[in-house]
């Protein structure tokens, strides 16, 4: 009776799962940093933990003639992830990528990277 | 993790925190208490009818301080953000859950429907922190655990109030009210110590290993306020409950003193949460 506590902390760290506790950007596409010879039609942002996207916020300022960028929206069957749809072409130049988010575990968290386009 | 982030602590957040956790406790021990130990006690006083009332409050305002947080932190909470994490996120619909069970049980005066829902409004908060994060089965196991985990505390912290009281106004059931309390609170206490045990487990996998700095700081706190709250309990059921039975009214004014001591435990260990609750247990290298 005195092992239950011990085996089911062993237990629930043998299945252990990749999750984090609050939602950071794991990877993006295009890449944090990277510089792209054609411009994107989209952004995916990949987080550590699922988040609320209709509460999640994500801005994109970049060179004179960008157009903007739309609203955050979930990626298909990926909780962890978010797509933002570039308005019209990115002309060449250095885009800033800023995220809000809330992660499920109700934590806000925030944060932005670069790319640059250069064909 | 890429890129530059921020996080910080919201202290509104960890203030309104504290008041919901506490509250649900004190209400889901208070019923508990109630419906096992039915004896026609005093009119209820003012503060023990605001309570529910307070937590509904509590929780609602708790939902907009996070609304306000996911806005940028600064400002009213909107409106559309607020509705928007009240019925699409599992601690959105927990916290109006919890809201809508202290406003229920404002009016509802038969213990045992108080009991279910002082049990459903502590037993909800499970999804409002770090136990929420996982997926799929082991995120369900996760959310059991912790909603076990606060039930088991609302059970011990929670009964101490009514106990207290009950002993003044009926000084000649003491000594059994005093060992069937501390039957329950050893079982209470086994019950805590194992899901917590397990809640911690899961927090430490999910952070492989690596536990943040000011996470691990205010976790030792929380963990040597426990085991003083352990030491004051273990007085109390090996100490003076046998005390009682023989010299009932010392017993008592010493478990009345033991017991004050146990909730000003219990209440740093819920703030110790309710900071906890803000931290990101993970070490960000």
């Amino acid at each position: 009776m005195k092992q239950i506590p011990l085996l089911a902390a062993v237990a629930a760290l043998a299945i252990a799962g990749a999750a984090q506790a609050h939602a950071f950007l794991d990877h993006a596409d295009p890449k944090v940093g990277s510089v792209v010879a054609h411009a994107p039609q989209s952004l995916r942002l990949h987080f550590t933990e699922p988040v609320v996207a209709a509460a999640c916020r994500v801005s994109v300022a970049g060179p004179p003639g960008f157009a903007g960028a739309g609203p955050a929206r979930p990626a298909p069957g990926d909780a962890k992830s978010l797509v933002v749809e570039l308005r019209g072409p990115a002309p060449p130049g250095r885009y800033v990528v800023h995220w809000r988010v809330i992660s499920v575990d109700t934590h806000a968290t925030s944060g932005d990277f670069a790319f640059t386009v250069r064909p | 993790m890429s890129g530059s982030v921020a996080e910080s602590i919201d202290w509104a957040i960890v203030a309104v925190r504290f008041a919901t956790y506490g509250l649900a406790i004190l209400l889901f021990g208070a019923a508990l208490f109630r419906t096992l130990q039915p004896a026609p006690g005093p009119a209820r006083s003012r503060v023990a009818a605001a309570a529910p009332l307070a937590l509904g409050l509590a929780a609602l305002t708790y939902l907009a301080l996070l609304a306000r947080q996911a806005n940028g932190g600064a400002g009213w909470p909107p409106a559309d953000l607020t509705i928007t994490l009240a019925v699409g996120t599992g601690f959105g619909r927990a916290l109006v859950a919890t809201a809508a069970c202290g406003l229920a049980l404002a009016v509802v005066r038969q213990s045992r429907p108080r009991l279910v829902l002082s049990g459903v409004a502590l037993a909800g908060l499970a999804f409002v922190g770090h136990a929420a994060d996982g997926e799929g089965p082991r995120g369900l196991l996760r959310l059991a655990v912790m909603a076990l985990h606060l039930l088991a505390v609302g059970a011990w912290l929670g009964a101490l109030g009514p106990l207290a009281a009950a002993l003044i106004r009926d000084r000649d059931a003491a000594p059994a009210m005093l060992r069937r309390f501390g039957n329950l609170a050893l079982l209470a206490v086994f019950v805590v110590l194992g899901a917590g045990l397990c809640s911690l487990a899961f927090v430490i996998a999910d952070a492989r290993g690596a536990i943040g700095g000011a996470y691990l700081r205010a976790l030792v706190v929380k963990l040597l306020l426990v085991a003083a709250l352990l030491a004051v309990a273990a007085v109390n059921r090996w100490l003076l409950t046998p005390l009682a039975a023989r010299d009932a009214d010392r017993a008592i004014r010493w478990v009345r003193a033991s017991i004050a001591a146990e909730q000003a435990l219990g209440a740093a260990v819920i703030a110790a949460v309710a900071v906890l609750g803000q931290l990101d247990p993970a070490m960000r290298l």
